[in-house]
């Protein structure tokens, strides 16, 4: 799992719970990193879902909510820091389409060893646009946090609708439909 | 705070080892870059490298494309723009025979067959001036050896700045397919010769009309001067109208053959007359390859010989149609179809038609009236398999009439064998069938003459008898006026002349019966041994004065009651044994019947009747069955009769299948045979008796019956019948008072006697049915005792239901009620009496207690009542037979016989029944003789005299069974 992941989830617990919060994490949990990260850096997996398990045991927050607020985040920190891939996008739906065709191609290229999540697109019609989200990692939580905000990004109302398609929550649906 | 500054410093620590891991991270992706770039760089360097190695590649390339010249099986070769070679690949070398080194430098006209240079020359001269790039010719070349071959040749001119600065050429070996061409060429030059020396006149045109082919024949038949080579490619649409004049009908000639062309359908053996006598027929050939039509085929034969010779084989058809023509035979030829192809003026005249009304009609359409159609249609599938036949049809004439035809048909067929159709040979038979049918009524008329004078005869014999009787009658009463001796022999010439007479008449009388189809069979079970035993005892009785024996001889096996008519069968014996007594004064007469086979329940029973009489000569045996012959004159003064008996025994066997046969010695005797076939019921005469059932029926007052009956024996029988089954009953003792009855009650059934005084039964049904009154719908059942056809078609004209045949038994009489009386008022058990094993009344054994027991069962006072009224007609009606015996009136004599009859076997006198039957046989039979009758009486008397203290013994017994006291 990239390190921007680990840097921008311990920033965003900083910024909501205060650094003891990120120092009690990555103390009490036996970490094979040591709980040192770095953005262009790669760790496991396990680390991050041990990390978000703690939070939840500490704030009694929910899984899915501490998942979905951190999509959020990551979202805003991605805005920011890669304007780019923002250029000449001309709303939501077409933001969403071309992170499995263009910026996971992009992130590739930098990080040949990355393991990235797939979103097969389809638009059902104008209105509708359908999402599959394929990740052994089951983060659709994060996902789905992302989502709400890049409509909130183009300033665009939509009702998020979401199935999983199999049991495990490795492959989930989502329609968005634009009010 | 010391916490807080843990904290820090652990995020210090965490801070300084990330910068570390990312400066780590950072430095080996530089390397990266830097492998990369140097990678790249000594790509850049290898690239001339490359380049050569590409070069090299190209010329091992063009090495393979050069062997693949120099492997070729064609030949390749460059020449200068002047012909000259600049280069020939060794395929050249191989097939031209020289080296590669020998043809480079050469022209390559060298190589070309003299004959084909200028040609060839000329060719390519013309090409390259015309500056086609691309061209391609055939010619021959001779090889270093002189061989010929031929070569396909692909030349491509290549140019340099527009102008021709080189030539490169590719040329095949085609001589395998020249030679192929070439046997393919032959092959048709050796049929063009074919054509050209063949028979016919044969031209051949192609799909433009230019003549392919034509022949020597063909100029010679159209007087064409040129010989037929130079006619090859002329245009021929102008031909038929240059050759029309030939022909004697020169548009239809043009015609036909624009017709033919437009049409393009083979058509052959077309006949064209020329204007020098020529006959010619022509064939028309369409000639198509896949579909499509390129050219024709026209064959033109000289036929005039054939048609000459068949001209000649018609004239003489024609003759001899002529000769039959004038033997007034019309003659006509039809197709399969049956339209008429050809007809005759003979024939014209016959249906009054014109030939050119009928030609191309169908001839059945036209002539033939419908009803005849059947028959032609026969005829026609007859013709069809090829066979001739005659038969006479009506055929209707132009002018509506129509008219017999006698026709002989015969199919016909073409030279092939094949069947074109059949010609028939009519002659009118109009005038013999007027004739046929004149004869015919003329022979009507005549039946329905020799019927008047049958009826007339039948009448005229009836209406004689009566006053014969009469005069038979008045004789027997002049015997007992004292006569003189004279007046004696007048009077037994009278008597013996008039009784001649009547039995004459009843001879006729038969006759025309039998003429005119009025005698009936009828078939019914009777006991065959049992006839023929009392005919013989009827004889026996008679003959009593002769000393002649009567016999009777029959199979044991016909005990069985057979089914057949017992009345015609009496009658055949009776006259047989009759014409034996007459000609026999001493010896024997007799009856023999034998089964002669048995078939199923079939019998054959052959019968003879035998005498040891006079005989008959051998000469006159196939007289004596004719009607009115005798043997001759003398023995119709000796022995008289009237020559009719025979014959109508011999009539009487026939109408029953039988015939008769006659074997006889003279002085010795005659036997004659006849066999009759009876039904075998399989009925024991015994046994038919004891089978029979007692009938108790009850009817419960419901219904009402009325009797009209004269006899008071049958009377009181049906009365104590229907009492028994309580039935109520009114009693008329004739016609006249029956009908008074009926006028005033309502009865549910009548039963009604037919002879009568005052007025007979029919008179009574028809008073009873025409008049107004309550019963003009009641069922009337006649009482009869004739089952003759005729006498029970009259009770059914007369409007009589049904009849009950006298002596009636009490089943058949049940049978009958139940058959007309409403089945709700009747309510009848029918139970099989148990009187037979129970000890009830006891007859005397002296009477028929079978009788007895089966008409009365234990019911004595039944039998009571009939025993009295059988005592009572007796004291009555006995004495009247002697009296009329002794006036000689036998039909009164008969009458009562009749009437007395029945009574006997209802005390138990069975036989009587037997005997007094006889007495009325003998009374009605033409040979009726007083003394037979009175000797038969006498007998009979005495027999009863005997009998009538036990009926008297039986009455009074019967009376204290029945509780009644005398």
């Amino acid at each position: 799992m990239k390190g921007i992941v680990f840097t921008e989830f311990l920033e965003m617990v900083e910024s909501k719970f205060g650094y003891e919060m990120v120092d009690e994490m990555l103390t009490q949990n036996d970490l094979p990193s040591g709980g040192v990260y770095t953005a262009i850096g790669t760790y496991d997996h396990g680390e991050i879902v041990a990390l978000i398990g703690y939070l939840h045991q500490k704030s009694q927050i929910p899984v899915p909510t501490l998942m979905h607020t951190f999509g959020q985040h990551l979202f805003q920190t991605f805005a920011k820091a890669y304007q780019q891939f923002f250029t000449g996008v001309a709303d939501a739906f077409a933001f969403l389409e071309s992170i499995e065709n263009h910026i996971h191609v992009e992130v590739k290229k930098l990080y040949p060893d990355a393991e990235l999540p797939r979103f097969e697109t389809k638009r059902l019609n104008e209105n509708t646009l359908q999402m599959i989200y394929r990740s052994d990692r089951r983060m659709a939580d994060v996902a789905e946090g992302l989502i709400t905000s890049a409509m909130k990004y183009f300033r665009e109302e939509a009702i998020l609708a979401r199935e999983n398609l199999d049991e495990s929550g490795a492959v989930v649906k989502f329609l968005i439909k634009k009010k | 705070m010391d916490n807080e500054l843990a904290i820090l410093k652990r995020r210090l620590k965490r801070e300084i080892n990330s910068r570390k891991q990312a400066e780590a991270i950072l430095e080996q992706k530089a390397l990266e870059l830097f492998n990369a770039n140097q990678q790249l760089r000594s790509l850049n360097e290898s690239l001339e490298q490359r380049i050569e190695e590409r070069t090299k590649a190209l010329e091992i390339s063009e090495l393979r494309y050069r062997q693949i010249i120099e492997t070729a099986s064609d030949i390749i070769y460059r020449a200068d723009v002047d012909g000259y070679f600049t280069y020939a690949n060794p395929q050249a070398s191989t097939i031209l025979g020289y080296t590669q080194n020998e043809i480079i430098g050469r022209h390559f006209m060298e190589f070309i067959r003299s004959d084909w240079q200028e040609r060839v020359n000329e060719f390519y001269k013309e090409k390259r001036e015309k500056r086609e790039l691309k061209t391609y010719l055939e010619f021959p070349i001779l090889t270093a050896s002189g061989e010929e071959r031929w070569l396909g040749q692909n030349v491509q001119l290549i140019l340099l700045e527009g102008e021709v600065s080189e030539v490169a050429a590719v040329a095949r070996d085609i001589t395998e397919r020249k030679k192929a061409q070439d046997a393919l060429l032959s092959t048709q030059l050796r049929l063009t010769n074919l054509i050209s020396n063949m028979q016919s006149g044969i031209l051949v045109e192609d799909e433009n009309r230019n003549i392919v082919l034509t022949n020597d024949r063909f100029c010679k038949k159209f007087n064409i001067l040129v010989p037929p080579d130079a006619l090859i490619g002329a245009d021929c649409s102008g031909s038929a109208q240059q050759s029309k004049h030939l022909f004697k009908k020169p548009e239809e000639f043009v015609e036909g053959i624009d017709a033919l062309l437009a049409k393009k359908e083979i058509k052959v053996g077309e006949m064209l007359e020329m204007t020098d006598g020529r006959i010619l027929s022509r064939d028309y050939i369409p000639i198509f390859a896949e579909g499509r039509y390129l050219g024709h085929l026209w064959q033109y034969r000289d036929v005039t010989e054939a048609k000459k010779a068949e001209e000649l084989l018609k004239r003489s058809e024609e003759k001899y149609r002529g000769i039959l023509e004038n033997m007034e035979l019309g003659l006509m030829e039809v197709d399969t179809q049956g339209r008429i192809v050809r007809v005759y003026d003979r024939f014209c005249k016959m249906t009054g038609y014109k030939e050119k009304e009928l030609v191309g009609k169908l001839a059945n359409d036209v002539l033939l009236p419908d009803e005849f159609l059947p028959v032609m249609k026969k005829q026609t599938k007859d013709r069809m398999q090829g066979k001739a036949g005659s038969y006479e049809i009506q055929v209707i004439h132009k002018n509506g009439k129509r008219i017999w035809l006698l026709i002989a048909g015969t199919p016909i067929y073409d030279h092939a064998g094949k069947m074109t159709g059949s010609i028939g040979i009519h002659y009118d038979l109009s005038k013999q069938k007027e004739l046929q049918q004149q004869l015919f009524e003329a022979r009507l008329k005549a039946e329905e003459a020799q019927e008047a004078e049958q009826q007339f005869l039948a009448n005229m014999s009836h209406e004689i008898r009566t006053p014969l009787n009469a005069i038979i009658g008045m004789t027997h009463l002049l015997y007992d006026t004292s006569p003189t001796p004279d007046q004696v022999n007048y009077l037994e010439i009278l008597k013996n002349s008039s009784e001649i007479l009547r039995s004459l008449i009843n001879d006729l009388l038969d006759i025309a019966k039998m003429r005119a189809g009025k005698l009936e069979t009828q078939s019914k079970p009777f006991d065959l041994t049992g006839l023929v035993k009392t005919i013989q005892k009827t004889f026996q009785l008679k003959l009593d004065y002769k000393a002649v024996e009567v016999e009777a001889e029959i199979d044991p096996r016909l005990q069985t009651l057979v089914m057949g008519d017992d009345l015609l069968l009496n009658q055949i014996l009776m006259n047989l044994l009759g014409n034996a007594e007459k000609f026999t004064n001493e010896g024997k007469i007799g009856v023999r019947a034998f089964l002669k086979e048995r078939k199923g329940n079939q019998l054959k029973v052959q019968f003879e009747v035998f005498d040891t009489g006079i005989g008959i000569p051998p000469d006159k045996l196939d007289l004596i069955f004719q009607n009115f012959r005798q043997v001759d004159g003398d023995i119709k003064r000796r022995y008289g009769g009237t020559g009719l008996g025979l014959y109508i025994v011999k009539e009487l066997l026939e109408k029953q299948g039988g015939k008769i046969s006659v074997h006889s010695q003279m002085g010795q005797g005659t036997v004659f045979t006849f066999d009759l076939t009876y039904e075998d019921t399989g009925r024991q005469v015994d046994a038919g008796v004891k089978k029979r059932h007692l009938f108790q029926a009850d009817f419960s007052g419901a219904c009402k019956v009325l009797i009209v009956e004269d006899n008071s024996m049958n009377r009181k029988y049906l009365a104590s019948l229907l009492n028994k089954w309580n039935i109520a009953y009114d009693v008329a003792v004739n016609g006249k008072l029956g009908v008074k009855k009926a006028d005033t009650t309502r009865y549910d059934l009548i039963f009604m006697d037919i002879q009568m005084p005052e007025m007979d039964g029919y008179e009574a049904t028809i008073a009873i049915r025409s008049t107004a009154n309550p019963n003009q719908q009641t069922p009337i059942i006649a009482l009869t005792a004739s089952a003759m056809l005729s006498k029970r078609d009259k009770t059914f004209k007369a409007g009589m239901n049904d009849y009950v045949s006298k002596p009636f038994t009490p089943v058949r009489l049940l049978e009958v009620i139940k058959k007309f009386l409403n089945e709700k008022k009747l309510k009848i058990n029918e139970n099989e009496s148990t009187g037979y094993g129970k000890p009830g009344f006891l007859y005397s054994d002296q009477l028929d207690v079978h009788k007895l027991i089966q008409l009365y069962g234990d019911d004595t006072e039944y039998a009571l009542d009939m025993f009295d009224a059988f005592l009572e007609k007796m004291a009555s009606e006995y004495p009247l037979l002697r009296r009329f015996l002794a006036q000689n009136d036998f039909v009164a004599f008969g009458k009562i016989a009749h009437k007395i009859k029945p009574a006997f076997p209802m005390v138990g006198l069975s036989e009587f029944e037997d005997w007094f039957q006889h007495l009325e046989d003998l009374a009605r039979s033409d040979s009726a003789d007083q003394n037979a009758l009175v000797s038969l009486l006498v007998k009979i008397e005495s027999e009863l005299k005997a009998k009538l203290p036990i009926l008297k013994a039986e009455q009074e017994r019967l009376q204290k069974a029945a509780g009644k006291g005398p």
